[in-house]
């Protein structure tokens, strides 16, 4: 781990000074996951090519920013996602409720006859995009980038009971919005799915 | 309609976590480009600009050393209490004096003169004192 954080200190210094190679390294390691992350969060391929462009660039333009002692450089980029993403939004001009709760999404718009795998996706994406951006953010950190509860809470610069909270009300408005597909949600055999208890 | 059960949506979060969408092609090109505009090629930039503007540079250096001069002329003649001379070294010697120009003001404030060493300005003085001996 330590290894790795060194690596990363040394491929960012390097890139931040010019070092062409050492950007393209660190590119290739983390441009796909802060995509991944930055789409989910914004619901927009194109606002995700941006986001991710912007956080390599800000990140080898004030590499002074990085404390390796804080958390790795994986989790940093992760925060530069989730605040690009917030400007993404407030320049987009949409109206936001951080942290309101979701209303009861009895009609939802999502249509799903014949649902293919895409489909299915495409549905689940839509719900998480349908979720308050604070909800998302600790959603799609959690269940989607796999961190722990602890990394996703120094991310979101918020504690543990908080980013539970968040979580828990996101997996409830997410089981309503998706109630629709609830024959979908379960394939021929499928073994219980252990979950941890946001509660 | 009952919410999905929290097996469900795992099950579902779990489907949806395989669809990874991918970057785009151009994206690697995109920032790959404004990294070399911003950094590869930056050291190569001052290095143009000092070439494009050395006459510049030279014109600027040129006139401050003719205003240094001029201000040392004017100023070892007229103020006998400029105790802010201290290279001029040919005070008493001013041209203005000896040619009756008056009492002018001492420069105030410019001090290219005082800036400029006293080796390097001494060629101009010694100059300076021909011009004040004619």
């Amino acid at each position: 781990m330590t290894d790795d954080r060194d690596r990363d200190v040394n491929l960012l210094r390097n890139a931040s000074n010019g070092n062409e190679w050492a950007f393209c390294t660190l590119f290739e390691e983390y441009h796909r996951a802060m995509f991944r992350c930055s789409y989910r969060l914004t619901n927009s391929s194109s606002a995700a090519d941006d986001i991710t462009q912007e956080c390599f660039l800000q990140l080898v333009m004030h590499p002074e920013r990085f404390d390796p002692k804080r958390g790795s450089l994986r989790q940093y980029m992760y925060g530069m996602v989730r605040n690009l993403s917030r400007q993404f939004w407030r320049v987009a001009g949409r109206e936001v409720l951080w942290d309101d709760v979701l209303n009861d999404t009895e009609e939802t718009s999502i249509s799903f006859d014949s649902l293919e795998q895409e489909e299915l996706s495409r549905a689940v994406q839509c719900a998480v995009a349908q979720l308050p951006p604070l909800q998302r953010e600790a959603l799609v950190l959690v269940a989607f980038e796999e961190l722990s509860l602890q990394q996703a809470a120094d991310i979101l610069g918020t504690d543990l009971g908080t980013l539970k909270s968040r979580l828990f009300r996101a997996r409830g408005a997410l089981r309503r919005i998706l109630r629709p597909y609830g024959e979908h949600a379960v394939s021929p055999g499928q073994k219980e799915v252990p979950h941890e208890s946001f509660e | 309609m009952n919410p999905l059960s929290e097996n469900q949506l795992d099950y579902l979060l779990a489907k949806a976590k395989h669809d990874q969408r991918v970057p785009s092609d151009e994206l690697f090109k995109s920032a790959l480009s404004k990294y070399q505009t911003q950094f590869t090629r930056r050291p190569q930039g001052p290095r143009i600009a000092f070439r494009t503007s050395t006459p510049a540079v030279a014109l600027i250096t040129a006139l401050i050393l003719v205003v240094g001069v001029f201000l040392g002329r004017v100023s070892w003649t007229t103020s006998s209490h400029s105790s802010k001379a201290p290279t001029l070294t040919v005070k008493e010697t001013g041209s203005c004096a000896s040619q009756g120009a008056g009492p002018v003001m001492p420069p105030t404030g410019l001090g290219f003169a005082e800036l400029i060493p006293a080796k390097e300005i001494t060629p101009y003085i010694v100059r300076g004192q021909k011009y004040a001996k004619q």
